[in-house]
């Protein structure tokens, strides 16, 4: 991803065979859904923003608001380029009034701090605020599922209290010994625990918590569960889900858009171009085909009518697209023109091959709609 | 100054194990040690406080002096230290230090420095975590950096007390000369075992030693 190297599974040995990428993904899937699952998440790019002007600056970067984010919480953030484009995401948490810890994408960070650094520099030098990147510094461990929280007290000195330390607040306290920052942001939907040491000590963190973690079914999962995990819930990946020519609405995340903020910020003016106005653009749903057992193809173009003459009109495409254990069922993220006003309705994918799939267009939300799990 | 949140992320010295950013490259590349014929040595210095310093230089200069007795380099790309030359504080952009001391010490420094800096604009960021030096020392030192960074590092060109951020093989690197015969980089964690593995590489020919 990016540059870094990954894990992207953890195959096991079963009587002297080993796991297939599918058996391993499923395996590590129902682990995060009904035990508890941990990620090496050390990836993220992170960044530590400081100065007096620190939050009005995020505020312009980012399409949402952040006057009121107190000390202690965590909310997520869209940034788009002047264009009104989606080009990042990320939670970002206030460590004190005048100090945020930004993270970004992983194959983002170098750019997003390049991007933040020009800003600063060439339109905004008045504002008193700096950026470093401490990406290295800390490594991040993602304890996440339904046993996540009874792992984590068995080592933390930590009040992991369920009404004291909620969804999207984050602490500070020992994990195995170690100084540590636990935030309760969540990736793949359920209970998740995101640990956060200096780097020196993490190998002593993953081993402790696996010490404890085997009576929990705890699961070391690669990047392949986790994008599994995140589209059932229907998270974006920017750059997997966006190409540069989607914008806030076009995901249907309108909540996070702050049109009212007492200034402006990056992206407003395009997002009131008629253009990013129009009804009928690609917009991001989920597909659930016809036939459970197929797997669409990313990349795969969608028409509305199957038997019009070639050329085809096409009116979007496959963005990410996986086999979910939970659901037993293929399913796909895809931007569809017009796609939110189309719930229910079905497109269809005309294959190389000559073969064509069917699917009905859905919530791009498949696991658990209302958010509940991530809030226990 | 309570605006900022400080934290210190060091554990407590000896009870938990900590990895510096080489320990996988030790176990999987191993370290050969110095011998006689060696013309270069490397060595690592692990869990140094690094601390990234950020503002003014003059408002830096005051608070490094009052706190540490001795304050910025005087010009770019070059460093100023203590007489012991442990600890040390190199120009990197025009508001932007790196301050490396004895490990343990940075999170007492933040807050000496925090306290004298008063309500200026400045940032302070411990990276102790994301990064390690490495020390160069013997007749080909120089050689070997010559065949991995681009910058001149031909002793007329790079004095004594330079420090440049430049690119190193396929990665960036902070090189510095800190005395007349040990050169430093400062490397990235997620790019030290890259830089290391090619050091050991290119300094074979040298007969490089690792120096535990």
């Amino acid at each position: 991803m990016g540059q870094w190297k990954r894990p992207w599974y953890y195959p096991r040995s079963v009587s002297g065979k080993r796991e297939t990428l599918h058996e391993a993904v499923a395996r590590e899937c129902r682990a995060v859904r009904e035990a508890v699952g941990i990620l090496d998440a050390s990836t993220l790019g992170k960044i530590d923003i400081q100065g007096r002007d620190a939050r009005e600056f995020l505020a312009r970067i980012y399409t949402n608001k952040w006057e009121k984010l107190a000390v202690g919480k965590c909310r997520y953030g869209l940034m788009c380029k002047d264009d009104g484009m989606v080009m990042d995401d990320g939670v970002t948490s206030c460590l004190g009034d005048n100090h945020f810890l930004m993270t970004t994408t992983t194959g983002g960070a170098a750019a997003i701090l390049e991007w933040l650094e020009l800003w600063h520099q060439t339109e905004w030098p008045e504002l008193d605020v700096t950026f470093t990147s401490v990406t290295d510094h800390w490594a991040t461990m993602t304890v996440t599922g339904p046993e996540a929280r009874k792992l984590l007290a068995e080592v933390t000195d930590i009040d992991l209290d369920r009404d004291t330390f909620k969804f999207m607040d984050w602490r500070e306290g020992k994990v195995a010994g170690v100084p540590a920052r636990v935030f309760r942001i969540s990736f793949t939907g359920e209970l998740t625990y995101e640990i956060n040491v200096q780097a020196h000590y993490a190998m002593h963190v993953w081993k402790t918590l696996f010490e404890h973690g085997d009576k929990y079914g705890l699961t070391p999962y690669g990047t392949e569960t986790m994008h599994v995990l995140r589209a059932e819930k229907g998270f974006i990946i920017v750059g997997q889900d966006t190409d540069g020519s989607v914008t806030p609405e076009d995901l249907g995340m309108q909540w996070a858009i702050g049109y009212d903020k007492p200034y402006s910020w990056i992206g407003k003016r395009a997002l009131s171009r008629p253009d990013t106005r129009r009804e009928n653009r690609k917009q991001l749903v989920g597909l659930k085909p016809k036939d459970p057992t197929v797997v669409l193809e990313e990349g795969a173009q969608i028409v509305f009518d199957p038997d019009h003459a070639i050329p085809m009109p096409m009116v979007g495409h496959v963005t990410s697209s996986y086999y979910s254990p939970t659901l037993e069922s293929g399913f796909a993220l895809a931007v569809v023109k017009g796609g939110h006003r189309r719930m229910g309705e079905t497109v269809y994918l005309p294959m190389a091959d000559g073969s064509v799939h069917a699917a009905e267009i859905v919530s791009p939300i498949f696991v658990d709609p209302k958010g509940e799990r991530q809030h226990v | 100054m309570s605006k900022v949140h400080l934290y210190d992320t060091r554990a407590a010295h000896g009870q938990v194990a900590a990895e510096s950013p080489l320990a996988f490259s030790y176990h999987r590349s191993g370290a050969p040690a110095p011998q006689r014929h060696s013309r270069v040595v490397l060595r690592e210095r692990a869990f140094l406080g690094h601390l990234i310093l950020r503002g003014g230089a003059i408002v830096l200069d005051e608070a490094l002096r009052e706190v540490l007795g001795f304050g910025l380099p005087a010009r770019p790309n070059s460093l100023s230290q203590d007489a012991s030359g442990e600890r040390s504080v190199q120009w990197l952009s025009p508001d932007e230090w790196l301050l490396i001391v004895p490990g343990g010490e940075e999170h007492d420094l933040e807050l000496g420095l925090r306290k004298a800096l008063g309500d200026a604009h400045y940032a302070i960021v411990n990276v102790s975590g994301g990064q390690t030096l490495l020390e160069l020392e013997g007749p080909a030192a120089v050689e070997l950096l010559m065949k991995s960074v681009v910058y001149d590092v031909n002793p007329l060109a790079f004095p004594v007390g330079k420090g440049v951020t430049t690119v190193f093989a396929k990665t960036t690197v902070i090189v510095r000369r800190p005395s007349e015969s040990c050169w430093e980089l400062v490397v990235r964690r997620s790019f030290a075992d890259y830089a290391y593995r090619w050091l050991l590489d290119a300094g074979e020919e040298y007969g490089i030693g690792v120096q535990a």
